[in-house]
């Protein structure tokens, strides 16, 4: 009795000590590159992750200044590169933007993140 | 949290099933017989059946929660809003996890069919469909859980050699630890049996047999497992996943080691306990063998308990791992060849003696064997050992690229060049040598040093001045520093490969899409920094090569020096616009600093820099026209191109992804 209950306690303190946060395709480099600067408008962004990415619950946003999102809300994972996320844009005014992307990994994690790029005349 | 539990039960659930099966097919009919009689193994089938029913039935029960709560993890909803049409159809039909789920509820249909059929004709002949047919789909049932979890985040070769190595292990340890409670089933039954001591050494022997098969398989998938996963000593020590999957393998040792005194010790007793007694009461080595099964059977629970969390767990070759020791071992420091020597021969020496101190049978010979073993390591850790910090082995998260190094410059301009050099840019920095310790030390060692200064030292934490990334962009500088000074010597001939990176950076050619060196891997790339008017004759001179340029395999990258006056004016036309890149101070700053040529300590005041660089991203010649005619001659451009083209294919350079 006294053994399983040292069980079930070491059981609770590993499941207690776990971080809730869960992490696993990373941004591995995107274009227009992180915090870079961009003359023109670029025709879309594009993400590449660390890993194969689920279609369905991958989302990719692009914010101006003010928050509104520009982008065409077309994001797609890349027909023959599954780690690319991609979306269009319309022609942007020189500006900074920001882009905010949630993706599902193949693995079944979630990850999250964002950065802006500058828009020059 | 619940996915961790859920998770865990799946598969504890999951495994009971394959292992009853595994139980039913590999140890106890073969061992039932000639030692037990029609009753006794229809008692042992029916049993096998229930235990197989309720465990299934806890699996389906766990596998539909597990998926609902995976289902409202990967769409970011509350548990709650998932439970509709589109969420859960989505999730099933669109995903790697649904599309395998489908698959396992295909399996589990014709699993529940397989177990009830055999309810329904508890004849135990029909034992070999339940345990061959239902083993299989048992078994598929089991293995399919591979692609649920981290194998299927690799990508080509690497996720064919972890998923199979999942497989193996899932249904290795299904079958070892899923088979314990069948066992003790038996054990306790075969006490009361008349021939109680033979069926029970029959049963322990097979099970021995089936464990050994399974611990050798979990032993070799697991290191496959954890190559993937871990890939390093400090990631297993400084990480939570590897703390986790440390733990696994102390309890993991601790089952090995309670099966091998089954084997070893326990089994032999029962014979011979037998044949003495021969009373009622079940002999006592019974009792222990059936105490200890149920302790493995414990551990091993745990055990399937953690596995549900590493599931959900960073694999640790992913995270920054945080080194709890004060010391490292670092090879490197020591008088290498020398002390591997002796060290390898008080090792081998040790090994001998205790080796053979068990084969002449004294002891004491043994214990000095092993005492020298030990002494030996322990003077081998004392001797490699170095200080160590927690962030010893983090990764810089900030690649080595033009925007960091040269926001790292400015960086030390404002910090650091005070005590470590006149400005920036300048090479050597004065005592300490910086560039010298960037090129030695490790980048997390630096990081500690610069976020919390050197005791003893006049060097002050500036932890509280930068924030992670500013130390990190200052860290990318000195490194770049150092290269720079290694690349003193660079000239504009093509020498055999060094390790110099080429810092990455975009670029823009026109207004076409951004792109970057990084992805030039099917050009050699010549990058030209010029200042207009001076650089017409060679902008024009490239122009006019570059059809033979680029059919010889080399993409030229003409940037321009400073920002003011930077394009070729409408009187250049005939100067090609493809070459022709849009400024970037960043890239100029950073290359300035790999341009100094043997023995000059400041970077030259040149009008023009021209570097060629490979396509796996290194540096590999230089050339500025103060230094000759080089390459303003195209046909001796044009061989540097050559013999790059003849080279070995290299490993690109250092790839960091940032976190």
């Amino acid at each position: 009795m006294k053994r399983s209950a040292c069980v079930i306690a070491l059981l609770a303190w590993l499941l207690a000590s776990m971080q809730s946060a869960h992490a696993h395709a990373f941004l591995d480099h995107a274009a227009p590159a992180v915090g870079s600067t961009i003359h023109g408008s670029p025709a879309e962004v594009r993400l590449w992750f660390t890993q194969e990415l689920e279609p369905a619950f991958s989302t990719i946003r692009v914010l101006d200044q003010s928050g509104k999102q520009v982008d065409k809300a077309d994001k797609a994972v890349d027909r023959d590169d599954k780690t690319l996320l991609r979306v269009s844009l319309p022609q942007l005014p020189p500006g900074t933007y920001q882009v905010v992307w949630r993706v599902l990994s193949v693995d079944t994690h979630v990850t999250e993140g964002d950065f802006r790029f500058e828009v020059a005349p | 949290m619940l996915n961790i539990g859920i998770r865990a039960v799946h598969f504890a659930a999951v495994m009971a099933v394959f292992g009853a099966l595994a139980f039913l097919v590999c140890v106890a009919r073969p061992a039932m017989g000639a030692y037990a009689t029609p009753s006794e193994r229809r008692a042992v089938h029916r049993r096998l059946l229930q235990f197989t029913g309720w465990s299934f039935a806890v699996a389906i029960a766990s596998g539909i929660i597990w998926f609902a709560v995976q289902a409202a993890a990967m769409s970011g909803m509350p548990l709650g809003g998932v439970l509709n049409r589109e969420t859960l159809g989505a999730v099933f039909q669109e995903t790697l996890f649904g599309r395998v789920t489908q698959l396992r509820l295909g399996l589990a249909v014709a699993l529940g069919a397989t177990l009830l059929w055999s309810r329904h004709w508890p004849d135990d002949r029909s034992w070999r469909i339940l345990g061959v047919g239902g083993g299989l789909l048992a078994g598929g049932f089991l293995g399919t859980l591979a692609w649920t979890g981290h194998a299927t985040a690799e990508q080509g070769v690497d996720r064919c050699v972890h998923s199979l190595a999942d497989v193996v292990h899932l249904l290795a340890a299904g079958a070892w630890v899923g088979a314990l409670p069948m066992l003790v089933f038996l054990l306790t039954r075969s006490s009361r049996a008349p021939s109680a001591a033979a069926l029970a050494t029959q049963v322990t022997r097979r099970f021995s047999m089936l464990g050994l098969v399974c611990v050798g398989a979990l032993v070799i998938t697991g290191i496959v497992n954890t190559w993937y996963t871990v890939e390093t000593v400090p990631a297993l020590f400084g990480t939570h996943y590897g703390l986790l999957l440390l733990s696994k393998l102390v309890l993991f040792g601790a089952m090995v080691v309670l099966a091998a005194i089954n084997r070893l010790y326990l089994t032999p007793r029962l014979v011979t306990e037998a044949n003495i007694a021969r009373s009622d009461a079940p002999p006592r080595a019974l009792r222990w063998l059936r105490r200890n099964a149920m302790t493995e059977f414990a551990f091993g629970l745990v055990i399937v308990g953690i596995v549900g969390a590493l599931g959900v767990t960073i694999p640790a070759r992913h995270v920054q791992p945080v080194w709890p020791f004060p010391y490292t071992l670092d090879w490197a420091t020591s008088q290498g060849s020398t002390l591997a020597l002796v060290a390898g021969m008080g090792l081998l020496l040790g090994l001998v003696l205790a080796l053979l101190g068990i084969r002449i049978r004294r002891w004491a010979v043994s214990m000095v064997g092993l005492g020298a073993f030990a002494a030996t390591l322990a003077a081998l850790a004392w001797s490699l050992r170095v200080p160590a910090y927690p962030s010893t082995y983090f990764q810089s998260p900030v690649p080595y690229a033009a925007p960091a190094i040269a926001h790292g410059a400015a960086l030390f301009t404002e910090h650091c060049a005070a005590c470590h050099g006149p400005t920036a840019a300048s090479l050597p920095a004065r005592r300490p040598n910086l560039p010298v310790h960037a090129l030695h030390r490790r980048e997390g060692e630096l990081f500690w040093l610069l976020e919390h200064g050197i005791a003893g030292t006049p060097m002050p934490g500036f932890g509280d001045r930068m924030s992670e990334r500013e130390l990190w962009e200052t860290i990318n500088f000195l490194h770049a520093l150092g290269q720079a000074q290694a690349s003193k010597t660079v000239d504009d001939l093509v020498e055999p490969w060094r390790p110099i990176v080429a810092p990455d950076f975009t670029f823009q050619i026109d207004r076409q899409p951004q792109e970057s060196l990084k992805q030039q891997r099917t050009s050699v790339v010549l990058l030209v920094i010029y200042t207009l008017p001076e650089a017409y004759p060679r902008l024009r001179a490239l122009s006019a090569a570059k059809r033979d340029l680029s059919d010889a395999g080399l993409r030229i990258i003409a940037v321009p020096m400073n920002d003011t006056a930077a394009s070729p004016s409408a009187d250049a036309s005939d100067i090609d616009a493809s070459i022709l890149a849009l400024p970037d101070p960043d890239l100029v700053v950073t290359y300035r600093m790999f341009c100094r040529i043997n023995a000059e300590e400041t970077p030259r005041d040149v009008t023009r820099m021209e570097f060629l660089i490979d396509r796996v991203g290194y540096l590999r010649a230089r050339w500025t026209p103060d230094t000759g005619r080089g390459w303003d001659e195209i046909p001796t451009l044009l061989r540097q191109v050559e013999t790059l083209n003849h080279e070995q294919p290299r490993p690109p350079a250092i790839q960091r992804h940032s976190h």
